[in-house]
């Protein structure tokens, strides 16, 4: 007789769903009528519109993804061999891979251990004179500390630049994440707060970049000018690629759009009711936000002591359908992270978020009991441990 | 008064129904602040405060608007048109009910009455937003005109002020009309006539009466104008070059679509329904109270009657739901459909009915019912004939009030044998009230968004206004403030050429001077030719000073031709001074000022 390995534990809660509604049908609806479904049209122009609205941007131009954006924006600044760019090593791997993929290296800098953000000094003991510019990633949703990175770049001379991919709606000292940099970059993948499934979006805040950036996502064409009458026909100006999302991914996004402020108090409702749960909890570290930083309930992470009792707890929680996540995998350690970029430093916060850090599933469509049962989930296992003492 | 339990729970009941008709004006109060349409009120508000810049308009409804003051403010004149839309409305409901019953009405009929016509006036808002456009303007001197008439066939005394005065409100009104819609007030003009010969106890005394301070009304109307608004000659150098401009650009075919439909529907009519309603009013005519008290030992007489009027009830309803549905493809246009060939209905039934009446007084009675009910269809018709091509079914659902009205009466006359099922079928309308609240909150009239997305507070005109809008409208008139503030000091603004040729309200909003018309229409067949025509009007240095609203990329833009011809480069010549998303016209466009001299 043969053994047959355990069955799976049914998955009562997933780590995160997206929340689909009558206004992201509608606009599917209309998509499909309106019968031109190539990018650039007006679901797109509408989105892009939003969010020239709610960030201030010069202008915003949707892309395919985050990773897009960034690629853009690599390709905006023209960065080549011999240009360095700082970024945190505690981000996913696009941050990184869109500036080595011009030939700029990647250097990696450690992060503050409270938000997990890219920490100034680091960034600072990061700089050399082949420094261009320093991406700064607002790690889930809450704000690096922008008054102080604007000042290092001025004082560098330096691009500032922005990974907001988890940071839409979220704002520093009353400023939407995403428009104090040259550029910011936005996601709206699968996992974020918007989403249409595979998206993202390019601010430009510097004006003199509008049009290489406007080239850039038109395959590095003037058809944006030729659009607006500005030019009789267009033609190559530019390095560019097709960065334009279809028209029916951005038919979801706007629904999202239109929906964004229920979307994200929903999803604070969530993120506030777990804060209160395991804010007080003595041997987990939870977020710390800074008191200029108004965050979108992007992410509820916990911090245990090590990472055997990180996994341990996920473990726990999986065998019980709840389903958690750590994050990165620190972009210094990975192989090509070591091929393409270095590191400044040891890196020693980047090394312990990595270890530590577990993610609680969060998302708007989530119902009361789905919460509860994380919640009572979580505490049993800290109880199991020891852990529960506030 | 003796009140008894049954007569005070009717009573409360019919008190309740008049405060459910009341709750669609209130819902509209409640919304008046949400939502601008960008072409049509754009035009209204252009031809409005630029009166003077314009020589191009075929109606002249400012000159009857500027004879009430109002303020700069898009709030405070919605408010306005609001109040005299409910107030005329709900007077014409008073006055058309007394002229009809010809007997004093129950303190609680006439708040039905009043309630109902404040109702159907609020039904405006569904037709459209109550800014003070020809069309707002054009209802309430109708509803006044007709109010009027209808007063006049009750008033004896020809000598008395209370006649003179509702003659000289026709006159006055009448002449307002004339003004705001030339072909809609001989339309008012002659239903007036059949009205008041058929309601009215004629004598030539009285018409001379009514004839002379008809014309007083007018005079007074035409001498008003002169002294606080413009002289004739003025006024007719604006109608021959709004005649010219209709000339130029051809015909509208939305409304040829329009009449299109209605014919197909009375074909259709013709063609199956007779019999049904025929069957129907036979029923209803053996049933009536006349009846069974005329052939009180013929019991069956009443029944079969009334099972006669079911069948065809059923029968016409089939018909008409077949037929609606085969026409149109539009949910709320079947609707509206339904409700006409109802409206319809109730009007021949009349007819029969009246002619099978057992007494004089029923059988008139009875008629009268059925004149009034069709003046107030073709009263209908001949309010939402207004240039657009949703005017079925904006008069479906404005049918609706005609059957309240027509119901009201049929309740009264009613009352001492059938009032309980006379209020329930009032009741049954309740229904289409709602109906209709809940379409015209989500989708309002030449709005994108529905109202509950109407929230972000914009500023129009500079702050004249402020009204509450949807995020991507927003972010469009915010862009046209930006470009605004360049356009310099507010008494030498340039003109607005707007090429998209559906955006009046930009040239509104930022306080441009107008291009000899308050509209340069696209989508017509001579929409070219006339934006030629109007170019030809422009001396060389307003045209080199005249600011450029483009969409390079919507399909129905104006080509600028007439502007290249005379030396004007769009490519060249002129910079973008901001560019936004108009959601209206779902395509781009940029506002384009003339490049300083000397500039490269």
């Amino acid at each position: 007789m043969v053994n047959s390995p355990p069955p799976a534990p049914t998955l009562r809660v997933p780590f995160c769903q997206p929340d689909y509604g009558t206004e992201e049908r509608t606009a599917f609806e209309e998509a499909i009528t309106g019968g031109r479904l190539e990018g650039g049209g007006v679901q797109t122009r509408a989105c892009e519109t939003l969010m020239e609205q709610s960030t201030g941007a010069e202008r915003v131009l949707i892309t395919p993804s985050c990773t897009a954006a960034l690629e853009m924006m690599a390709l905006a600044l023209e960065l080549g061999p011999g240009d360095e760019v700082i970024v945190p090593a505690f981000t996913f791997v696009s941050t990184a891979n869109a500036f080595a993929l011009r030939g700029a290296v990647p250097v990696f800098a450690d992060i503050d251990p409270l938000t997990m953000n890219l920490d100034v000094e680091a960034a600072r003991a990061a700089i050399t004179p082949k420094t261009r510019a320093i991406m700064l990633v607002h790690y889930a949703g809450v704000g690096c500390e922008m008054e102080a990175f604007v000042d290092l770049c001025a004082e560098h001379n330096l691009v500032l630049l922005e990974d907001a991919a988890q940071a839409v709606g979220a704002h520093w000292n009353g400023k939407a994440l995403g428009s104090f940099g040259a550029m910011g970059a936005f996601s709206f993948h699968h996992t974020k707060n918007i989403t249409c499934g595979e998206g993202g979006a390019l601010l430009v805040n510097d004006p003199a970049l509008v049009k290489p950036a406007e080239f850039i996502r038109d395959k590095g064409t003037d058809r944006a000018d030729f659009l607006r009458g500005q030019v009789s026909k267009y033609e190559w100006r530019v390095l560019g690629s097709s960065y334009l999302l279809s028209e029916l991914a951005a038919a979801v996004l706007l629904g999202q759009f239109q929906r964004e402020e229920t979307l994200t108090k929903a999803r604070m409702r969530i993120w506030q009711t777990y804060d209160e749960h395991f804010g007080p909890v003595n041997s987990l570290r939870t977020p710390q936000i800074p008191g200029a930083a108004h965050h979108n309930a992007h992410i509820y992470h916990l911090r245990f002591a090590n990472q055997a009792l990180r996994d341990a707890c996920a473990a726990f929680m999986r065998a019980h359908g709840v389903m958690t996540a750590p994050h990165y995998v620190p972009l210094h350690t990975t192989p090509a992270g070591r091929k393409y970029g270095r590191a400044s430093g040891q890196l020693p916060h980047t090394i312990d978020a990595a270890q530590t850090l577990l993610r609680l599933p969060l998302f708007s469509a989530m119902s009361d009991e789905e919460l509860v049962l994380v919640i009572d989930t979580l505490e049993a296992f800290l109880h199991q441990n020891g852990l529960a003492t506030s | 008064m003796n009140i008894d339990r049954r007569t005070l729970a009717l009573m409360l009941l019919s008190g309740l129904l008049g405060l459910v008709f009341l709750w669609l004006p209130l819902s509209v109060l409640v919304n008046l602040n949400r939502g601008l349409d960008v072409s049509d009120t754009g035009h209204y508000y252009a031809s409005l405060y630029h009166f003077a810049d314009i020589r191009m308009m075929s109606t002249q409804f400012p000159l009857v608007w500027k004879l009430i003051p109002h303020p700069d403010n898009i709030l405070v004149n919605r408010l306005l048109v609001f109040a005299l839309l409910m107030g005329s409305s709900a007077a014409l409901f008073l006055l058309a009910a007394k002229a009809v019953l010809r007997e004093t009405l129950l303190p609680i009929l006439k708040w039905l009455l009043a309630c109902a016509g404040a109702g159907g006036g609020a039904l405006y808002y569904y037709y459209w937003l109550p800014d003070p456009s020809y069309n707002a303007i054009g209802v309430i001197l109708m509803a006044l005109v007709l109010g009027a008439t209808f007063a006049l066939t009750t008033i004896e005394n020809q000598h008395g002020w209370p006649f003179r005065g509702a003659a000289m409100l026709a006159g006055f009104a009448g002449l307002g009309l004339a003004a705001t819609r030339p072909v809609t007030a001989m339309a008012m003009a002659l239903i007036c006539a059949i009205l008041y010969l058929m309601l009215a106890r004629f004598s030539w005394q009285k018409l001379v009466q009514l004839i002379l301070f008809v014309v007083l009304g007018a005079a007074l109307f035409f001498v008003l104008v002169q002294v606080f608004i413009e002289p004739l000659p003025v006024t007719l150098e604006r109608i021959q070059g709004g005649l010219q401009k209709r000339e130029i650009l051809g015909t509208n075919q939305l409304v040829a679509k329009g009449f299109t439909l209605l014919q197909k529907e009375i074909t259709i009519i013709r063609q199956t329904a007779p019999w049904a309603l025929l069957l129907t009013s036979l029923g209803g005519a053996f049933s009536a109270p006349g009846v069974a008290d005329r052939f009180a030992n013929a019991p069956w007489l009443r029944l079969g009657g009334a099972a006669m009027g079911a069948i065809g009830l059923i029968w016409i309803q089939m018909i008409f739901w077949q037929q609606s549905q085969a026409l149109v493809q539009v949910p709320l246009d079947k609707l509206a459909y339904y409700l006409i060939n109802l409206g319809l209905m109730a009007i021949l039934c009349g007819v029969f009915a009246g002619a099978l009446a057992p007494n004089k007084d029923t059988r008139r009675l009875y008629w009268r019912l059925a004149g009034v009910s069709a003046l107030l269809v073709l009263a209908t018709l001949s309010l939402t004939v207004f240039g657009t091509g949703y005017w079925i079914r904006k008069a479906g659902i404005t049918s609706v009030f005609v059957v309240l009205a027509c119901t009201l009466m049929a309740l009264h006359m009613a009352r001492s044998t059938g009032y309980i099922w006379a209020l329930a079928m009032v009741s049954a309308l309740i229904l289409p009230i709602m109906a209709t609240r809940t379409t015209m909150v989500n989708h309002p009239y030449r709005l994108e968004t529905p109202l509950a997305a109407q929230t972000q507070k914009t500023s129009i005109r500079g702050g004249y206004s402020t009204l509450r809008l949807d995020p991507l409208t927003k972010a469009f008139f915010d862009r046209l403030s930006d470009a605004a503030d360049q356009m310099g000091p507010m008494d030498q603004r340039p003109i607005l050429i707007d090429l998209s040729g559906r955006l009046p309200m930009a040239q509104y909003h930022m306080q441009a001077r107008p291009a000899f018309t308050p509209w340069i229409l696209s989508a017509y067949k001579g929409s070219d030719a006339f934006l030629a025509h109007v170019m030809a009007q422009m001396s060389d240095e307003e045209l080199a000073r005249a600011w450029i609203l483009d969409a390079p990329a919507y399909k129905h833009r104006l080509d600028p031709a007439p502007i290249e011809a005379r030396g004007h480069d769009l490519a060249r010549d002129y910079r973008i001074v901001t560019t936004a998303m108009a959601p209206y016209i779902k395509t781009d466009i940029v506002v384009l000022a003339p490049q300083p001299k000397g500039a490269e």
